[in-house]
């Protein structure tokens, strides 16, 4: 971290700029400050891998293009608003963390979307958007149709395949959690899948399950029996956490130096 | 206790196999950590499915003989559709479950998810495909599997004990087409079944196949090889030290390691029987068969019993395993998801388990008169249709 600041002025001024007052004075990671509800442990979540693309959009052009890729918990159902949904408070967030930059996060959610029906509008939603970086959210409708893992996996595969070869970083985000649905849908293999995709293709991952789970095994969310309003304000406060913990990873990958 | 006459290795490991399969189908349970498939890149579905396949041939092989080969076929299909009936009792569990989470549970936030539910709303569709097999949510896949396994087994075993080698010979073409171009049949509402039966009739016929000496048929092809012998126990020895390993490292970094993951994801996919986990399971099978013999004192032990009247009932436990695991994972996921609770889940399911096994054996000996017990004793196969399995 430090080296790199000392090597590459130009990203310096920028890093500095995005970590900012938030920055661990020790030169760890970039800490965005979190709402007290959203905390998680530490090593929930993984160290984030480089994001070379968007470190260079920030870096030369001063601005940050994200596409949220995903189903309808990128769309943000259940929310007040779509401003309430993640991808509008991530951009919040990350506008905020990066003073100097113009963040935009488009949200490209379709409920009920498989990953390889999100294959199908690659194309036209994201790479037409031309971004830096894509958080595609997905498995949730595998999950509940059962289909065979293997070709969720090639599905990826062949998303994140062509997103790489678009010159664009990817962040890999999993199905959310609640005691109701884990229940009767069996999300593990789906989950298991995008960890193999991120793990065999070097990306970050999002684990929105464990911390999802985490949240609700240490009561800081109900989902169950929540109706109306407070189920509503209950989905705007989760969107905001995801959002934060979001931009945490982003601001990490883009400080992170290239392997 | 059961006569004598019984390779009570059978009922041993199968009943092991279906604890392990009630353990491994409780979600995040620490218990399952003590199960074959944290040693094994096999898991007890495969023990099950094999051991499935050599009771098959000895039973239904041995009543054949006796018997002849129409009265077998029909034996075979009775046995056909007391499976077919389990696998309904399991649907409607399964329907009562996501009844009742679904008329509770209506946060907006789970749309996606909830369109599990949603056959609720025009239910007919997914009766009529559960009631042709193509309805498999979890825990729904291993039974269709069976049911049509055992089907196609009415046809072959006649095959079997006339050509056997033929019969092999085909079978290994079926699961090398299977394993390769990944033909299978198609389940609702979409995708195929988790258990391909083109390429899993593989280990029920080679099961099959080993039980041929049992009703008096020798296979050429399975004479005694000691250098075979050492392969399978230097293959056994590796696959437990990666899968430790894996385990450690897992431990250590929250990760597997990426070279595992890889080979996982080009050979050892379970639902075309890949060639990681075949290998691995019939090299275990071999040493255990080899180490373990039929008469071995382990099986007069006392801790022994339980296992080997759970394999003695299998259908029942069978059922029973995971009617509980559903019930296990709802009330962990309810009340708590400690420690504590998941020991306290898995033990008590082991204890209904082997308390219902007990109770079945325990009925099946008082029903039948003293004299007839005296005869069955004498005669191998008739236990089978007085309801053995």
């Amino acid at each position: 971290m430090v080296s790199i600041i000392r090597g590459r002025p130009l990203i310096a001024g920028l890093i500095l700029l995005a970590a900012g007052a938030a920055m661990d004075p020790a030169g760890a990671d970039p800490v965005v400050p979190l709402p007290p509800h959203c905390e998680v442990p530490g090593d929930l979540i993984p160290d984030a891998s480089p994001l070379p693309h968007s470190r260079q959009m920030l870096k030369t052009e001063h601005r940050l293009k994200i596409v949220a890729l995903g189903s309808s918990s990128t769309l943000g159902l259940g929310a007040t608003d779509s401003q309430a949904a993640w991808p509008a408070r991530l951009q919040a967030v990350l506008a905020s963390e990066l003073p100097g930059a113009d963040v935009r996060v488009v949200n490209r959610g379709i409920a009920r979307q498989t990953a390889q029906q999100m294959l199908g509008r690659l194309d036209s939603d994201v790479l037409a958007e031309k971004p830096a970086l894509v958080i595609w959210e997905t498995g949730t409708a595998e999950a509940v149709r059962g289909t065979d893992v293997d070709e969720f996996v090639d599905a990826l595969m062949a998303g994140v395949d062509r997103l790489d070869a678009a010159g664009i970083d990817v962040i890999l985000m999993d199905t959310q959690y609640s005691r109701g649905t884990a229940e009767i849908i069996n999300f593990d293999p789906y989950i298991a899948a995008i960890d193999q995709v991120a793990v065999t293709r070097g990306l970050s991952r999002f684990p929105r399950y464990a911390v999802m789970r985490y949240w609700v095994d240490n009561d800081q969310f109900h989902f169950a029996g929540e109706t109306g309003g407070v189920a509503r304000k209950v989905a705007d406060q989760v969107y905001d956490c995801l959002g934060h913990l979001l931009a945490q990873t982003i601001l990490q990958g883009v400080a992170a130096e290239q392997r | 206790m059961a006569a004598t006459d019984r390779d009570l290795r059978l009922d041993f490991f199968r009943g092991l196999s279906l604890l392990f399969i009630f353990l491994d189908h409780i979600p995040d349970n620490v218990v399952s950590y003590f199960t074959l498939s944290n040693v094994a890149f096999c898991d007890a579905a495969e023990v099950f499915v094999f051991i499935s396949g050599f009771t098959a041939t000895f039973v239904f092989g041995g009543l054949m003989n006796r018997y002849g080969t129409t009265f077998s076929a029909v034996q075979i299909l009775k046995r056909c559709w007391t499976l077919y009936v389990a696998h309904i009792f399991l649907f409607v569990i399964f329907i009562a479950q996501v009844s009742y989470t679904a008329a509770r549970f209506n946060n907006p936030m789970f749309l996606d998810e909830m369109g599990m539910a949603e056959f609720l709303q025009e239910p007919y569709i997914a009766v009529l495909k559960a009631v042709v097999l193509q309805f498999q949510p979890e825990f729904m896949n291993i039974l269709p599997l069976y049911i049509v396994l055992l089907l196609g087994f009415a046809l072959v075993l006649p095959l079997l004990r006339a050509q056997p080698v033929l019969v092999m010979t085909a079978s290994t073409v079926l699961y090398v087409a299977a394993a390769t171009l990944h033909f299978n049949l198609r389940k609702f509402p979409e995708g195929v079944w988790y258990f391909n039966p083109f390429a899993w009739q593989f280990i029920f016929l080679i099961g099959a196949a080993m039980a041929l000496r049992r009703i008096g048929i020798q296979l050429p092809a399975l004479q005694r090889r000691h250098h075979l012998l050492w392969l399978s126990a230097t293959i056994v020895v590796v696959t437990v030290a990666i899968k430790l390993a894996m385990t450690f490292v897992y431990i250590r970094t929250g990760e597997f390691p990426h070279v595992v993951l890889r080979m996982l994801y080009t050979i050892g996919d379970k639902t075309n029987l890949e060639p990681l986990r075949l290998i691995n399971f019939l090299a275990l099978a071999h040493v255990t068969v080899t180490v373990i013999r039929r008469d071995h004192p382990m099986f007069r032990r006392a801790w022994a019993e339980p296992v080997i009247l759970c394999g003695q009932n299998s259908l029942h436990i069978f059922c029973l395993g995971i009617f509980l695991a559903v019930l296990s994972h709802f009330l962990l996921s309810e009340i708590s998801n400690g420690l504590a609770a998941q020991i306290i889940a898995s033990a008590g399911g082991i204890l209904v388990m082997v308390g219902t096994a007990y109770g079945m054996s325990w009925s099946k000996h008082r029903a039948r008169p003293e004299r007839e017990r005296g005869a069955a004793a004498a005669a191998p196969g008739s236990r089978a249709i007085q309801g053995g399995e």
